[in-house]
């Protein structure tokens, strides 16, 4: 009997189950719940990995970048509620000193800057920072400041002029305060407002003090004088009142300079103008808001990375150790079921 | 409803029963060459579908046929059986495998192959089971015993010509 025999043999007599199993496997089939099976009953492990992986891949990047879009709004909101706060506050604090600092570069214009109150004397003095293209742009700013300073009537302090690779000049100009706020307008329109500062110091309490001083002094002066011209006054009492009058008007010229001085300071506000080319700027532009989104997206993303490199770190190990455990399990059991079997 | 086992069976089975009714002489075929006794083959055909029945949500038809799934686990039931006895009768025998009764486990065959059969080790009646009996492809058995198709075809090889020679030496008898 040859092989071939034997084959023919073997699948003749094929065995066929008694109708005792067969009852009982229909037994146990009928069994079966009707309903449908759970659709993730049928995913393997592996198979669950392929989709969740992919899944928490996007859910991760997805977090990042709607936290960063929500994120990115913020600074604009914050820059911008503090400067309208500031400006208010001058302008209910007039009477008082006030100081209105407009920190976001490029977002303030002279147009938020507060004005000074016309019925009152007040020292106004305003820093501008201008950052323009090049040194070509500079130098037609810089005569364009100091013909706006004198156009509406100030002055010009002092001008410094450098320029090299980058370019830079600084100026103090002085102009009408009733103009100040035509001043700033123009000089804001030079460039880009890198940063803009204005101080108001009310000094009409000082005038109106020197008024009264001066007042009473021009009263006293005047009895005096009429002291002196009365009759029969003795030379000795004379001498004595003259030289009070003397004191008097002595004291009044001084009242008369300090109010001119006052007075001056408040007709004038004073300018310190900076202008600088763009390479020289100290302040960098102010990023897009897709920048700051973008900025957001990758550090919550890096955030996320370490996250998942520090539980890596700690579950790898854990993770590799199961894995050998379960090779080595499968590796023993299969060989023990080759023993079973008498193979070999 | 009569049951009838078709030679090729590529169609995935809707149900459950439906596989079951399908494969049910593939599978106690299989235990019976593993088995050599023929009660013990439909007790474990009976375990093996009532755990089928419990991984049935799991079978994917595209990773392989419902028939090498039953015989797989099928296999898999013999050698837990085998693995228990084994550690239950260490004490009593050295032989890891039961010694079934050595009276005929299958209906049919000659009383030389018959014996031939019995003389052969678990793993080479296995092999021969699926790849001669039940006409299983060579990757399908290679599946089922987890082995590679080579070494199917090897053990298969072996089996038949230690089989060929028993049954001749038999005869000369």
């Amino acid at each position: 009997m040859n092989s071939a025999d034997l084959t023919r043999e073997l699948r003749a007599a094929r065995p066929v189950a008694g109708d005792a199993l067969r009852e009982r496997v229909r037994a146990v089939a009928a069994t079966q719940p009707k309903r449908r099976p759970s659709p993730f009953a049928r995913f393997s492990p592996r198979r669950l990995a392929l989709v969740v992986v992919p899944a928490a891949a996007v859910i991760v990047a997805a977090v990042a970048g709607v936290s960063a879009l929500v994120g990115s709004e913020q600074p604009q909101r914050l820059a911008d509620t503090p400067l309208a706060t500031e400006s208010a506050t001058v302008a209910q604090d007039a009477a008082g000193s006030a100081l209105a600092p407009s920190a976001k570069a490029g977002a303030a214009t002279s147009e938020t800057a507060p004005s000074p109150t016309q019925d009152r004397a007040q020292r106004y003095s305003a820093q501008l920072t201008i950052s323009v293209k090049d040194n070509d742009a500079l130098s037609e700013a810089t005569q364009s400041a100091l013909t706006t300073a004198r156009r509406l009537g100030g002055y010009v302090v002092s001008v410094q002029y450098a320029t090299a690779e980058t370019g830079a000049a600084s100026m103090t100009l002085r102009v009408p305060t009733a103009r100040v706020q035509d001043a700033l307008v123009s000089l804001s329109g030079l460039g880009t407002i890198v940063t803009q500062q204005v101080q108001i110091d009310d000094l009409q309490g000082q005038v109106d003090e020197l008024g009264k001083r001066e007042a009473a002094l021009r009263e006293r002066i005047a009895r005096l004088s009429a002291r002196i011209a009365a009759p029969g006054l003795d030379a000795e009492t004379k001498a004595t009142l003259v030289a009070r009058r003397d004191a008097a008007r002595s004291e009044l010229a001084q009242v008369r300079a300090q109010s001119t001085r006052v007075t001056g300071e408040a007709r004038f506000a004073t300018i310190q103008l900076q202008l600088q080319t763009e390479q020289g700027s100290a302040v960098p532009p102010a990023p897009s808001r897709f920048d700051r989104a973008l900025d957001e997206a990758v550090r919550i993303l890096a955030w996320e990375a370490t996250a998942v490199l520090y539980a890596l770190v700690i579950a790898g190990p854990i993770a590799l150790v199961a894995l050998v455990a379960r090779l080595a399990r499968r590796l023993v059991r299969h060989r023990e079921d080759e023993r079973l079997l008498g193979v070999h | 409803m009569t049951l009838t086992r078709p030679l090729t069976h590529t169609a995935a089975p809707a149900t459950f029963a439906e596989a079951a009714e399908h494969h049910l002489d593939d599978v106690f075929g299989f235990l019976l060459y593993l088995t050599r006794d023929r009660a013990l083959a439909e007790d474990l055909a009976g375990a093996t579908f009532e755990k089928a029945l419990r991984l049935w949500p799991r079978f994917d038809a595209r990773r392989g046929s419902a028939r090498t799934w039953l015989i797989g686990i099928a296999r898999t039931t013999a050698l837990d059986w085998f693995r228990s006895e084994s550690r239950r009768r260490r004490r009593e025998e050295a032989a890891a495998l039961p010694e079934a009764h050595e009276g005929d486990f299958v209906e049919g065959l000659s009383p030389a192959l018959q014996q031939a059969i019995a003389s052969l080790s678990a793993g080479e009646r296995e092999v021969i089971a699926l790849r001669v009996v039940l006409e299983l492809e060579g990757e399908q058995v290679a599946r089922v015993l987890g082995i590679s198709p080579t070494a199917v075809s090897t053990r298969l090889s072996r089996a038949l010509k230690k089989l060929e020679e028993k049954v001749r030496d038999d005869e000369l008898r």
